[in-house]
């Protein structure tokens, strides 16, 4: 398997607008590194296709943004298009539905993003209706709370939750920011600002939280994911605007193996990346030598048992592979 | 050292003057990338990586967007998709359910007429002649001057003035078979809202209400699906009753059958009958219309026409009329309150009426089908949705009526105000009897069909052939309809016509009768000025007296000639009698006059003159025993028919035993000529003196009898005028005689001038006795 080994992060701890002049001087610096000679990544075995979901005809799914695993193995779609979260069972079965449109209790309005927490509670950006709702392992609802900056109402994009379950980390689609509370939806701080700069956002997606407590967090236009330490601090980044491999165009979604590599999904390229836990890149996903296309891949999702599960918008399906 | 730092100076100058080239060339190349990227951000193909011999992940194919242009990637749909998405902004309504989209890479069709303002053509077309996502889109500025309009469109898009402004074939006018748009809506259709669809300003419908050029969820680009008329619903609720009904043809026709090329079942219940657009009727009809009666009929007579889809629900020959105005039956219509000169009626429901384009129309609006039927709600009261379509039977509670008959014809009723009053008499028959289910018209329907009747008048269907009640002829047709009922074992057994009755299908004196007052008719029951006369140009079923007022609570009460449904009262002046025999009128205030002679005799049937009408003193109508005269008299003695009528009250102890004739009579087996038929009679002159046969016919030859010479109904010959009203004792010249002299008399015919000479001997009693004749 030929790899292609390069580094294209920027160490930055730095916030706020960055002289110009720098900015360009790093583009010219990336842009000099990347026309380094490089072996081909596209050529990869890594995966071995599983299953799709669903998996039968009696349920469609519309527009699946993202995906969450359960500690009981049970897999949660959001089915933005049909206003819902559809849950499988671990062997591909519908287990149940939740949720209808509206913007009642338990109604969704166009949700994207989904995120369990290690007690099995879920976590739905219901992001027309500018709120968090949470709902425990039965499927009840428990707690709702509106997104807010100031009297402003926010887009929630996607969720995370940490380690120790204090802290929710709330990707910001009209502020483009990442917006921290505590489990009842009080305010606990927020990251960035719209930009281009490190850790500023441009339209901040989907976010994930390592073992290590990191927080990752895709910045679409910016094409890269920003990974940050808990108290806010830009770590590091993975990944650069451009169509080569190890390179992001529309990143969407972002999970973590149980090795701590990234994987990102790119929802027009139509391929996931791998970046080892120094987001230096690996390879790009692939099966039998070639590269696993998607249709629009956006959520991705990685569980105990190293299974990638990817939302496939346009295809309305749900990918599920092996990771060797 | 010296050297050294030299060196090293110049090292240092060198590496300064690297590094000051090598920054300015980097801000040069940065700021080219930046705007690279910028513009690349959709114009992917742009990036430099694809011109170089490096491995891309994705291949370099700058070519076809739509399926034959040659626009860049930038705008296809997975690159607008990459950020509509709901990660960057959230446009996913238009991609839901794998959405339906404005075609591109397809020719415009022949309808499309692109705007050129300022020979400026402002939607250009692929390369290829072809629609792509650029007619309509750009990603760059365009100068609307006005900020009323979504960006990244080429033009202005108020109240989807877009649209419109190249399908003009399906603009704004429903004049010309499209949905009408720019109205404003009574109610906001919240389905519609949360589908996708929009409202223009002031809440009207728009193109884009309905449609959705990205992410419709039907064919068309529709926001709703038709399987169920969903789309259609959203607006119009009032209609929504329609599915399930039996006019859900989505459930009933024949699953082949089209509209328009496409099958009921993919247009929906709404779709059997409707199209948005390029309809070739009013009302959006999809359908022909069947020709010659009013538009909006006509709509119905496609299916409800034999050989169609409705071919067991026609109308038949005889069915209610329409296209004709409320207005004839009293109604001010004129608002959408309906109004008339009773004020008792005026909680009548304004019902719809329309004009020749079959539009809804309250002023002079003529009525239609749809008048009476509301083709989108099989009842008024809850749909039984428990009940397949297929199985529904109708009835006058259903049937698609708008006002529910609830045994009581209301809704007929409500126009026909003037024969509400039927409710109240003994016509009204009650829904219990077992002519009259629950649920049916009601009163109406005992009598009429609406539809399928087998005659004018909406007559029902003979319950059995009648037998006339005049001896040796066929019933009329109002009498064959009155006897379904008025016959032994009838329903109006106890009104039964029996004996000898007033003649009908004959025609009236037309010099004698005033025309006009009552109706006449065709034998096939039709008004008809010049027709015949007929039960109903006497009776009116409808009404049970003549002066409305007094038909409360009829239900139990006898009649009599003051009302019994009769066109005008009988009793009194018996002005019903003398419309048409208006001669015989001259009786009033003569000795015949009971009022004059006898007020207090009685008739047969026990009424006094006032009770009876002066004509029903001797007359009467029906259910006579003589078969002539319409004798309402017990006869008395005589010696052929008219005498012993006459002797009714010519009599010893008659009521006009003072005026006893002696029994003399004209040799009966002497028969002479009628009137104008006698030969001497040459200048057909009257007197046209009558004979008659035993039973009292008269025949152009006869015996001569009492009323040959007499005509009981005037006093004297001479004059044109009624009685005085006093007890008159009479001579030659009067005394109720035809004659006003002795010239042309009858006697003379055969006596010549001998007549006098031998009516005196032979009406002496000693005289007539000699006579063998009279032995």
């Amino acid at each position: 398997m030929k790899i292609f080994e390069r580094q294209v992060t920027v160490e930055k701890k730095s916030y706020g607008n960055h002289n110009i002049f720098i900015r360009y001087c790093c583009s010219f610096i990336f842009s000099w590194m990347i026309h380094l000679p490089f072996a081909s990544a596209m050529e990869s075995n890594a995966v071995k296709h599983i299953y799709d979901l669903p998996g039968s005809k009696d349920i469609s799914l519309n527009l699946p943004s993202d995906i969450a695993i359960a500690p009981d193995g049970r897999i949660y779609v959001v089915d933005g298009g049909q206003h819902r979260i559809v849950i499988f069972k671990s062997n591909g079965k519908v287990d149940e539905i939740i949720g209808t449109k509206g913007s009642e209790k338990g109604q969704f309005l166009y949700p994207i993003g989904i995120a369990i927490d290690n007690e099995g509670q879920v976590y739905v950006a219901d992001s027309g209706n500018n709120r968090i709702q949470i709902f425990d392992d039965d499927e009840d609802f428990v707690r709702e709370f509106i997104v807010k900056e100031g009297d402003r109402k926010i887009k929630p994009v996607d969720i995370a939750i940490s380690n120790d379950r204090k802290t929710l980390y709330v990707t910001g689609n009209n502020n483009h920011k990442v917006m921290l509370f505590d489990s009842r939806g009080k305010s606990l701080g927020q990251w960035g600002k719209q930009g281009n700069s490190s850790g500023e956002f441009r339209y901040p997606a989907t976010i994930a939280v390592g073992k290590d407590n990191k927080v990752y967090v895709v910045d679409v236009l910016n094409s890269r994911v920003q990974i940050f330490e808990p108290d806010g601090s830009l770590h590091i980044t993975a990944g650069e605007w451009g169509v080569k491999p190890g390179q992001l165009f529309r990143p969407k979604g972002v999970a973590l193996d149980q090795k701590d590599n990234v994987y990102i999904s790119d929802s027009y390229l139509d391929v996931i990346q791998v970046f080892n836990n120094e987001t230096r890149f690996i390879y790009v996903l692939g099966e039998n030598g070639n590269p696993a296309k998607f249709v629009a891949p956006t959520g991705i999702a990685i569980d105990s048992k190293n299974r990638i599960y990817v939302t496939e918008m346009l295809a309305n399906k749900i990918s599920v592979y092996q990771i060797k | 050292m010296k050297a050294v730092a030299k060196l090293t100076t110049l090292v240092s100058i060198c590496i300064g003057l690297s590094s000051a080239l090598l920054t300015i060339s980097s801000v040069k190349a940065a700021r080219q990338v930046e705007s690279q990227r910028e513009c690349a951000t959709c114009h992917i193909m742009w990036l430099n990586e694809f011109k170089q011999n490096t491995e891309t992940l994705i291949p370099y194919e700058p070519l076809p967007v739509t399926s034959s242009g040659k626009q860049d990637v930038a705008s296809t749909e997975r690159m607008c998709f990459s950020c509509h998405d709901g990660f960057v902004l959230d446009s996913r309504f238009m991609w839901e359910n794998d959405g339906y989209s404005h075609p591109v890479g397809v020719e415009p069709s022949k309808n499309v007429v692109f705007p050129t303002p300022n020979d400026k053509n402002i939607f250009p077309l692929n390369n290829d002649g072809k629609v792509y996502c650029g007619t309509c889109h750009t990603a760059h500025s365009v100068d609307w001057k006005a900020k009323d309009a979504p960006i990244f469109m080429r033009s202005k898009n108020i109240d989807s003035s877009l649209c419109s402004s190249c399908h003009v074939s399906k603009d704004r006018n429903n004049k010309t078979g499209n949905h009408p748009v720019l109205k404003k809506l009574k109610h906001t259709p919240q389905d519609i809202l949360n589908a996708g669809g929009k409202l223009g300003s002031n809440n009207q419908v728009i193109c884009e209400s309905c449609h959705i050029p990205h992410g419709g969820k039907e064919d068309k680009l529709l926001v709703q699906p038709l399987d169920e008329s969903q789309l259609c619903q959203s607006c119009h609720e009032d209609k929504s009753s329609i599915l399930s009904s039996k006019h859900d043809m989505t459930l009933l026709s024949d699953q082949e059958k089209k509209v328009l090329g496409n099958k009921y079942t993919s247009k929906g219940p709404c779709g059997a009958c409707h199209v948005a657009h390029n309809a070739s009727n009013g009302s959006l009809f999809a359908h022909w219309a069947k020709p010659g009666i009013d538009a909006n009929s006509a709509k119905c007579l496609t299916c409800h026409t034999e050989g169609h889809v409705a071919n067991d629900k026609l109308t038949g020959n005889h069915s209610h009329p329409v296209n004709v105005s409320v207005n004839d039956l009293g109604i001010d219509a004129k608002g959408k309150v309906w109004k008339t000169d009773d004020e008792s009626n005026n909680n009548l429901k304004a019902l719809p009426l329309f004009n020749q384009f079959g539009e809804p129309a309250f002023a002079n609006g003529k009525v239609a089908c749809a008048t009476c039927h509301d083709p989108h709600k099989w009842s008024v009261k809850e749909t039984n949705k428990k009940t397949s379509a297929k199985k529904l039977v109708g009835n006058g509670d259903s049937s698609f009526l708008r006002i529910p008959q609830e045994n009581q014809s209301k809704l007929c009723l409500n126009c026909h105000v003037d024969k509400e009053s039927i409710t109240e008499t003994t016509h009204n028959v009650k829904p219990e009897s077992s002519d009259v289910k629950k649920g049916d018209a009601g009163i109406c329907k005992n009598c009429h069909l609406v539809h399928n009747a087998k005659g004018a008048g909406l007559r029902k269907p003979d319950l059995g052939k009648h037998k006339s009640a005049q001896a040796g002829k066929t019933t009329s047709y109002f009498e064959s309809w009155c006897l379904d009922c008025h016959k032994e074992d009838g329903v109006a057994e106890k009104k039964a016509l029996k004996g000898h009755n007033h003649p009908v299908s004959v025609k009236p004196n037309i010099s004698d009768a005033k025309t006009g007052v009552l109706p006449l008719f065709t034998t096939e029951g039709v008004r008809d000025h010049e027709g015949l006369v007929d039960c109903a140009s006497c009776h009116n079923p409808h009404q049970w007296s003549p002066e409305k007022s007094k038909n409360k609570n009829t239900k139990s009460k006898e009649g009599d000639p003051g009302n019994s449904f009769l066109r005008l009262t009988a009793n009194q002046d018996s002005v019903l009698c003398v419309t048409c025999h208006q001669s015989n009128a001259l009786v009033f205030g003569t000795d015949h006059d009971m009022r004059v002679t006898a007020p207090k005799a009685t008739t047969a049937s026990g009424y006094t003159v006032k009770q009876s009408g002066v004509c029903g003193q001797c007359h009467a109508v029906h259910n006579n025993l003589p078969e002539s005269g319409l004798w309402s008299l017990t006869p008395g003695e005589g010696s052929d028919n008219k005498e012993k009528q006459c002797r009714s009250c010519h009599q010893v102890n008659g009521v006009a035993d003072a005026k006893v004739p002696l029994a003399f009579n004209h040799p009966s087996d002497v028969m002479v000529w009628a009137g104008e038929n006698r030969v001497l009679n040459t200048k057909k002159e009257p007197p046209f003196t009558p004979v008659f046969d035993e039973v009292g016919h008269n025949p152009h030859a006869g015996i001569i009898s009492c009323p040959t010479c007499h005509n009981p109904h005037q006093w004297d010959s001479t004059k044109n005028t009624k009685g005085n009203g006093k007890n008159l004792e009479g001579n030659v010249f009067n005394s109720f005689l035809r004659n006003k002299n002795t010239q042309n008399i009858i006697c003379a015919d055969c006596h010549g001038k001998d007549s006098l000479f031998r009516y005196k001997y032979f009406h002496h009693p000693k005289s007539r006795e000699k006579h063998p004749l009279y032995h």
